[in-house]
């Protein structure tokens, strides 16, 4: 199948990067994210009915493979001896003001809503197509992860 | 506030120019190699099925070969199935090595002639059989190089009597009422005619010399009739009252009187027409020896057949006594019966039926029997003669029937049929 990489990599690499920021403070794992996430197109050999359901398609696998790097990091950092204590860097608050860090706190599927909706500017329904879910569920995701995003900077305040 | 600071952190966040071009070459590195891969798995996915396509049609070629050379796609034998190749007509045995066979005049030839018909009639057998009769041990998967060929010493007159005696007590006849005995010769002019008239109280023939013998006698609710001829007593006894079970007491009686050794069999079929049933028994001794099978059950045995008549409420009884006392003369060379073919398609065979094989002609079903006939010119010689049975169906007949045709089974170099 011919595809124009040029395209679909110029297109979506900046925003599939960003998901993945939400997921990994380290920037070379979010970009060997965003790698194995276009990789993916060759390997499953997709075929698309619009560019809409090509950016929902992305950004589904991009949050898929986000949580299986998350799982990864937390089974490596669980069985390591060396580690007495457990540290998720994605959880880590940075000690400089980072609206990105209190996100990368939440839930998965919460911060992924999040980015999608206020950055992205997708709608609620374009939100649940990627996500593979329902209005209600996104909906809920966000009210949760608004509320969780409040409590933490009235704290900090 | 909380969208602005969100939104001023994100877009600072972009893939850089050197990380897409890296993003792109990739991609179609991955691209490229996956489409080779494809067209390898296709093609060696191609000549896969190309491998077990032809496979596949050299099988289904080869088992065609094989069912057509062994005649599963014709009902039967063609002019096609015949085989000559191997058939030396100018080749010599040396068959002399049996005493018996010094007579033979020609060097390395028997000279054989077939049996006058009028005593089939006599006999009232009938050779164009609506039943082809399957009851055979022959198969043309059988391979043997030779037959054998048999001559017969005749019982004698007390041996003859003894068996007569058997079946009249077996039917609870009275032997000791008074015959009239027939006895018929051949006359100058090879017509059968009655030689002599002589009354007995016996059913002891008087001599073994004629050709036949035939003696009949009526009850006062049947009649009894025999023939003896050349080592075969022929008995038939019309409306015999007999209780149904003792029918297969009577069968098994006579059955165990006539096995002559450990070796004998008894042959069972069983038929019910819509007005009758029939119950054939054949006795013969088995034998390790080929030919000496084949000679037993064609021809070196005994039949009992017992018939209702439902619409008389009464039995006929059929019971040929075999007497020949054959034994085995010599081992000769033998014709498979695709060189037997070639020969019934050369018209080089002997029948009783008016049609001709042509070269359309489709033979159904293949036996091979025993024979007797003349040897030396002299009736009184005879021959036991391996020969090849073939059956071809009457086309055109409301009843199905058969016309049947015979081919010498041993080399025609060294035994010609006249």
């Amino acid at each position: 199948m011919d595809r124009d990489f040029n395209r679909i990599v110029n297109s979506y690499s900046s925003m599939l990067l960003r998901i993945c920021m939400h997921y990994t403070k380290n920037t070379t794992d979010a970009e060997d994210i965003v790698q194995a996430t276009f990789l993916k197109l060759i390997e499953k050999d997709v075929i698309f009915d619009s560019t809409e359901h090509e950016k929902a398609w992305l950004i589904r696998v991009c949050v898929n493979l986000c949580k299986d790097n998350l799982k990864s990091i937390w089974n490596k950092k669980v069985d390591s001896i060396k580690y007495m204590e457990i540290e998720l860097e994605s959880y880590e608050i940075d000690e400089k003001f980072s609206m990105l860090s209190y996100i990368r706190t939440l839930p998965p599927k919460q911060k992924a809503a999040i980015y999608l909706f206020y950055y992205e500017d997708m709608t609620i329904k374009e939100i649940a197509i990627s996500m593979g879910t329902n209005n209600n569920t996104v909906l809920s995701w966000l009210r949760r992860g608004r509320k969780t995003l409040e409590k933490l900077l009235k704290e900090r305040l | 506030m909380f969208k602005f600071d969100y939104k001023n952190e994100l877009d600072n966040i972009n893939a850089s120019k050197d990380f897409k071009e890296e993003t792109i070459l990739l991609l179609k590195q991955k691209q490229f190699e996956k489409d080779i891969n494809y067209k390898k798995t296709i093609h060696f996915t191609r000549i896969k099925i190309m491998k077990i396509a032809s496979f596949i049609a050299i099988a289904i070629i080869c088992m065609s070969i094989y069912l057509y050379n062994n005649n599963f796609f014709i009902k039967g034998y063609e002019k096609s199935s015949a085989d000559n190749s191997n058939l030396n007509l100018s080749k010599k045995y040396n068959i002399n090595d049996s005493k018996e066979l010094s007579f033979i005049e020609d060097n390395n030839k028997i000279k054989v002639s077939k049996k006058e018909k009028p005593i089939n009639r006599l006999l009232n057998q009938n050779n164009n059989s609506s039943e082809i009769g399957r009851e055979q041990i022959y198969s043309t998967n059988d391979i043997f190089k030779t037959l054998s060929i048999y001559k017969s010493n005749l019982m004698s007159k007390e041996q003859i009597s003894e068996f007569i005696n058997i079946v009249c007590e077996s039917f609870d006849i009275d032997n000791n009422v008074d015959f009239t005995w027939l006895k018929y010769d051949y006359n100058e002019n090879k017509e059968l005619i009655v030689n002599e008239e002589f009354h007995t109280n016996s059913l002891e023939p008087i001599s073994n010399n004629a050709i036949l013998y035939s003696a009949h006698k009526e009850f006062e609710n049947g009649s009894f009739n025999i023939s003896v001829l050349e080592g075969k007593a022929y008995i038939t006894i019309n409306n015999i009252k007999i209780d149904s079970e003792n029918k297969n007491d009577i069968i098994n009686n006579l059955v165990n009187k006539f096995i002559k050794s450990d070796n004998s069999i008894s042959y069972l079929s069983q038929t019910n027409a819509t007005d009758s049933s029939i119950i054939h028994t054949k006795v013969y001794e088995t034998s390790e020896n080929y030919s000496d099978n084949i000679f037993n059950f064609s021809l070196n045995n005994s039949n009992i057949c017992i018939c209702k008549n439902n619409v008389t409420d009464s039995y006929i009884a059929y019971i040929d006594i075999n007497f020949l006392n054959a034994h085995n003369i010599q081992n000769l060379p033998a014709i498979n019966y695709k060189e037997a073919l070639n020969l019934l398609y050369n018209k080089k065979y002997i029948t009783f039926d008016s049609k001709e094989v042509t070269d359309e002609t489709i033979v159904s079903h293949i036996n091979l029997v025993y024979k007797d006939y003349y040897y030396n010119k002299n009736e009184n010689n005879v021959l036991f003669v391996p020969f090849y049975e073939f059956f071809v169906e009457n086309q055109n007949e409301s009843d199905k029937s058969y016309s049947t045709y015979y081919v010498c089974a041993i080399h025609p170099s060294i035994i010609e049929v006249e």
